[in-house]
């Protein structure tokens, strides 16, 4: 019965169908030579799309958007590479091995204004699957990535999020000190009472650390 | 039975001395003529008619004239001693014992009152009221005309004419009995006219069934016996080769009578046997003549013919023309019956009905190239691109109301492309095929050489992609029925040989990506076809 009224609504009006779905995404594979634990491939932009090679090196990034893409490849602490990538629908880009460049390195020490303690904070580069914790004493969080510019979020509870952008060359080094201030009416601004202070430093009746 | 021969003996040759003329001469038909003029009966139901002697001696003065009619033999009947039922018999067997060839020609001509009555089957007859005809008793007492013609098949002669200046419709030169006038008022137009029951080779009739033939006094003569007169005496010659014909003598006086009357009367003629042999009448064929075009079959009654866009004659009827290549066009009001190139020689003579016959209905077959695809671009990228189309055509021109054309078409077409699914992306390579497989009603107009139609169409359109990639191989495909529109448009090169072009614009349902989607689909083609 369902088949014969299946083929009555064809013969009156359309049956059967295309797809473009399948043709809307690729593949792209490949192989990092040393890569180590932390080694990673990630679409640049697209944080979802990323993923961790194997014991060898090997990764296969699925669902990749058709087009070109900035597909950012971290060997290791040392090494790392960008490199643009052309998908086709429904398609498998082969990269073959990849050794990786001499990464440069993103240093940013981030402190507030009023000394105070910060804990929790984290920093992330935008459009990327990477981040690192700010880490005491010197509240610091660092990068080791391919040559190129990057923007960086700072989010530390009690105090704005911010952002910063800088650029890297291969081997090179860039370096940010932010000074985080909170903006009054926040619960930061209560300062000190909360947060306590810095080794050294004693919380003040107007919330600053002297 | 013995042979003759150059040597003179018993049984050989004689050689005779004779000119080209001399044997031409001998060959050519002989013409004969009977002619009747009844003005009164005995019954005096009938009026007298003034002009039916009149007709008998004028016609006779144009038949015997050496210089025109050169009648080997006339005889006119007019007294009532003549003109009885017998006595008209007796000289219709006479006339048709005279034509000993088939070259001969004969003529039967009558001017008097004619009127309708049932025979013994019942069955309602044309007669010829002969002067001893009864009112009360018609079909014991008057000549049927049909006796008239099948008088003459006794005659060996195969150009054979009757000309009857007579009608029966009850006014004019004919009077019905009461009972007959009554039944005719309700059977009007139910009978068969006379030209479809007569035998002869040529009935001429001075008016139409029902209409009257008339005498008039400034003429002095039957109206269309006046014209025929006129048209013997040298006025109908028509194609200009020194002689007249029967057709040409009947179109000439038709028309004038026709004018004359201001369209109260209208001759008919019914032609059989009469095309490339056509009854001479008066005069000689001295030259070779305008090509002709005519016709008289009582289907095309009314048709007007044009000949390269001129207004030539009404049907039935004939033209003139010159020699050479003409746009010949059958048209009644906006309908146009034919429209039709030909080629005439000179003294060819064409019956336009077998024009018609021939090209009623057409039917052509076109071979088409052409191509067809998606209207919006979003679609031509993503699902089907344009695609260069071979097809074939079958149109049916006026099977309806003599203006619904219909037109089946099929069109195939495929390629190998890239589907375009991002902006700056690779394409997506795939192949496909496709099949358009449509019926539209048109309605269809013609001018001259061109025809143009339009109308809704329905199709089904089947498209299959298949694609061979890394990830995925396999053939997608899909069905659907358009409705849409159709413009067509052809140019008749020749009869047989056209050059067309269509249009088609339609409406398709697509399922893409579990999504039914109405998209506009067209197509453009050109072809070369053939018509039937």
């Amino acid at each position: 019965m369902k088949r014969s009224l299946a083929i009555a609504l064809c013969a009156l009006s359309a049956c059967g169908g295309l797809e473009n779905e399948p043709f809307k995404t690729g593949t792209i594979r490949g192989q990092l030579v040393a890569a180590d634990a932390n080694a990673v491939v990630a679409v640049v932009g697209q944080p979802a799309l990323v993923t961790h090679p194997d014991s060898a090196g090997r990764f296969t990034l699925e669902a990749v958007p058709l087009g070109t893409v900035d597909l950012l490849i971290v060997v290791n602490a040392a090494l790392s590479h960008r490199q643009p990538v052309v998908v086709g629908g429904a398609s498998v880009v082969e990269l073959g091995a990849l050794e990786g460049r001499r990464s440069g390195k993103l240093e940013l020490y981030v402190q507030s204004v009023g000394r105070h303690v910060l804990t929790g904070g984290t920093v992330s580069l935008v459009g990327l699957p990477l981040t690192s914790p700010i880490v005491a004493p010197e509240n610091e969080a660092e990068f080791f990535v391919p040559a190129g510019c990057y923007e960086a979020r700072v989010v530390v509870p009690g105090l704005p999020e911010t952002t910063v952008s800088g650029c890297v060359g291969e081997a090179g080094l860039f370096e940010q000190h932010l000074d985080l201030e909170p903006p009054d009416g926040t619960p930061g601004s209560e300062g000190c009472s909360i947060t306590g202070c810095e080794d050294g430093l004693v919380c003040q009746a107007d919330f600053s650390c002297r | 039975m013995g042979c003759a021969h150059p040597t003179g003996e018993k049984g050989g040759l004689v050689t005779v001395k004779a000119s080209a003329d001399e044997v031409r001469q001998a060959f050519a038909g002989r013409r004969f003529a009977l002619l009747i003029g009844i003005p009164q009966s005995h019954d005096e139901h009938w009026q007298p008619l003034r002009y039916a002697k009149k007709d008998v001696k004028d016609l006779a003065a144009v038949l015997q004239d050496p210089l025109r009619g050169r009648f080997a033999h006339v005889e006119s009947l007019t007294t009532p001693a003549q003109t009885t039922r017998e006595g008209v018999k007796a000289a219709v067997a006479r006339l048709a014992a005279l034509a000993t060839q088939p070259e001969d020609v004969v003529v039967l001509y009558v001017s008097a009152h004619g009127t309708l009555a049932r025979d013994a089957r019942g069955e309602l007859e044309r007669y010829l009221v002969t002067s001893d005809a009864d009112f009360h008793r018609v079909s014991q007492t008057a000549l049927p005309i049909d006796a008239l013609s099948a008088g003459l098949l006794a005659s060996r002669s195969r150009r054979r004419v009757v000309v009857l200046a007579t009608c029966h419709s009850g006014s004019g030169k004919s009077l019905l009995p009461e009972d007959v006038a009554s039944e005719l008022a309700s059977l009007k137009g139910a009978l068969r006219p006379l030209e479809e029951v007569s035998r002869a080779s040529i009935v001429l009739s001075a008016s139409d069934f029902l209409e009257t033939a008339r005498e008039d006094e400034t003429l002095q003569n039957d109206v269309y016996t006046h014209w025929l007169i006129e048209a013997l005496a040298g006025g109908g010659d028509r194609n200009g080769d020194g002689a007249v014909t029967a057709t040409e003598a009947h179109d000439y006086a038709r028309r004038r009578t026709w004018v004359f009357s201001q369209g109260r009367q209208r001759p008919s003629a019914e032609m059989v046997e009469v095309g490339a042999d056509p009854v001479v009448l008066t005069g000689d064929v001295k030259r070779t003549g305008q090509p002709e075009l005519y016709s008289y079959v009582p289907r095309l009654d009314g048709f007007t013919l044009r000949v390269d866009g001129v207004e030539r004659a009404e049907l039935p009827g004939g033209a003139a023309v010159g020699p050479g290549a003409h746009h010949v066009e059958l048209a009644k009001g906006d309908e146009v019956l034919l429209t039709e190139e030909v080629r005439l020689e000179a003294g060819e003579r064409l019956d336009v009905d077998s024009l018609a016959r021939r090209t009623d209905p057409f039917l052509s077959m076109t071979a088409t190239g052409g191509a067809f695809g998606f209207i919006d671009s979003v679609s031509r990228q993503q699902l089907l691109p344009v695609s260069p189309a071979l097809g074939v055509a079958v149109r049916f021109e006026r099977v309806l109301l003599k203006r619904i054309t219909v037109e089946a078409d099929l069109s195939g077409f495929g390629g190998q492309g890239a589907l375009s699914l991002a902006p700056q992306s690779p394409g997506v390579p795939f192949g496909w095929s496709s099949i358009l497989v449509g019926v539209s009603l048109a309605w269809q107009w013609d001018w001259r050489w061109v025809s143009v139609w339009v109308g809704p169409r329905v199709a089904g359109l089947w498209v299959q992609r298949s694609f061979s990639l890394d990830a995925y191989q396999g053939t997608q495909s899909a069905f659907s029925v358009t409705p849409g529109l159709l413009l067509g448009g052809a140019v008749h090169l020749t009869p047989h040989w056209e050059v067309s072009v269509g249009l088609q614009a339609m409406l398709a349902a697509v399922v893409v990506d579990g999504v039914t989607q109405t998209l506009g689909f067209a197509g453009a083609w050109a072809g070369i076809g053939y018509r039937f």
